[in-house]
């Protein structure tokens, strides 16, 4: 099943962080609790884990795309031969 | 401890992992309108003191204190509603993270404030004293806390009038960033007790077996009328102060240690090494509880917000207004 992961709310008063290195490339497999982004926040810069078991299927935002409001979508973790409609997907997030 | 009180600590720590966990990923998702303190890793503290209480007894908690509902009796999924601000949470969704309360049970507050508990708890126990009950109150604090004034005040007033409480010192070694290496002067907390004439001992929090024993003595204590007990249980806080905290302050290394003295693990293998359960048993149970928590995660979900004409429900005090 594919998960969408979002820019996570790290904390009460983040509103948005920005990228700063994904840990991961599109393709790779990664477990639940494996490093997968880190962000900088409004406070200091912090090391993401995965949430999901999967592959890393698509990477949505970078380092070069700024401030990014929390809970927007960042990349999507499924299964090695899933295809996935990104639209259907992330239609519910707009 | 019987076979069904020992399958009941692994089960009552299992729920509370598991809610952890789940709470943690709905706070990076932005279910969670607050903060929130985890409690991933004592969770034998809490289910092996409350195993010894009657649903009459109370406790008061702290902002660390969705396993020490769980462990009195509240309802996974009204727990977690209420974390997540919902009207079918054990407040209406109005109290959060630090405000659950839930007399009914016996749970009378995860209260924010950093000993704010443990007056409570001294009052609780002097309640059930002048009505001649033998009701006991447990407090939990942390480390931090027991430098606090009202630990002090709390455990001197209420061994000077005998009074029924017990008060469990998580130990987990930080209060928010601060080691109890660098706030605290002393090795073990429990020697406290001794400048108030009353009983105290330390365990080890992760051993639920150790923690179970020593509430065991305490409570029966509190309820003969000898008096309170300081329980310092030591632990680890696994995770930061609070979600989002990177937790520069400690190492890698010193986190990864402390995982490895893992409660649940340590509990399921003193069961499977006694026969008391099998690999099988433990699969099913923990699928079982990996439901109830996935289960309560879509019932706080999908459950509404309070709306205006809540804003008056629960106050003023009248138990008649509290949601069933």
């Amino acid at each position: 099943m594919a998960n969408v992961v979002v820019m996570p709310r790290s904390g009460q008063t983040m509103e948005e962080g920005t990228i700063v290195e994904w840990l991961k490339k599109e393709g790779d497999p990664i477990q639940s609790g494996e490093p997968l982004v880190v962000i900088m926040s409004d406070k200091a810069n912090l090391e993401i884990e995965s949430d999901y078991t999967g592959v890393l299927k698509k990477i949505l935002a970078g380092p070069d795309d700024g401030d990014i409001e929390c809970l927007t979508p960042i990349a999507v973790i499924g299964e090695l031969d899933e295809v996935i409609n990104l639209n259907a997907l992330l239609a519910e997030y707009k | 401890m019987n076979r069904e009180m020992k399958i009941g600590l692994l089960e009552t720590m299992l729920k509370i992992r598991k809610a952890e966990l789940q709470l943690a990923v709905m706070f990076k998702n932005g279910k969670i309108p607050s903060g929130a303190h985890l409690y991933e890793g004592e969770e034998a503290i809490a289910a092996g003191v409350c195993a010894n209480l009657r649903t009459d007894d109370q406790i008061t908690s702290t902002h660390r204190g969705h396993g020490h509902c769980i462990a009195k009796g509240m309802e996974p999924r009204r727990m977690m509603a209420e974390v997540c601000a919902k009207s079918t949470g054990c407040c209406s969704g109005k109290g959060g993270t630090m405000h659950m309360f839930d007399p009914s049970i016996g749970v009378m507050g995860t209260i924010g404030i950093v000993g704010g508990g443990m007056p409570i708890a001294t009052g609780l126990g002097l309640a059930a004293k002048l009505q001649g009950t033998d009701r006991v109150a447990v407090s939990f604090f942390g480390d931090g806390a027991s430098n606090n004034g009202a630990f002090h005040e709390s455990l001197n007033m209420a061994s000077l009038w005998k009074l029924p409480v017990i008060y469990v010192c998580e130990n987990n070694q930080f209060a928010t960033s601060v080691s109890v290496k660098r706030s605290t002067p002393i090795e073990d907390i429990s020697v406290r007790a001794i400048g108030y004439g009353m009983s105290g001992v330390t365990v080890d929090g992760n051993k639920v077996d150790e923690t179970y024993a020593a509430a065991a003595d305490a409570v029966a204590r509190a309820r003969r009328g000898d008096g309170p007990t300081l329980i310092e249980c030591k632990t680890y806080r696994i995770r930061g102060h609070f979600e989002g905290d990177d937790a520069i302050y400690r190492s890698k290394e010193e986190v990864q240690a402390a995982r490895e003295r893992d409660p649940i693990e340590y509990w399921k293998n003193v069961l499977l090494g006694d026969g008391t359960i099998s690999e099988q048993d433990f699969i099913d149970l923990n699928e079982k509880i990996e439901q109830l928590i996935a289960q309560a995660a879509q019932f706080a979900d999908e459950s509404s917000y309070p709306t205006p004409e809540d804003a008056l429900k629960l106050c003023g005090g009248n138990p008649s207004l509290l949601v069933k």
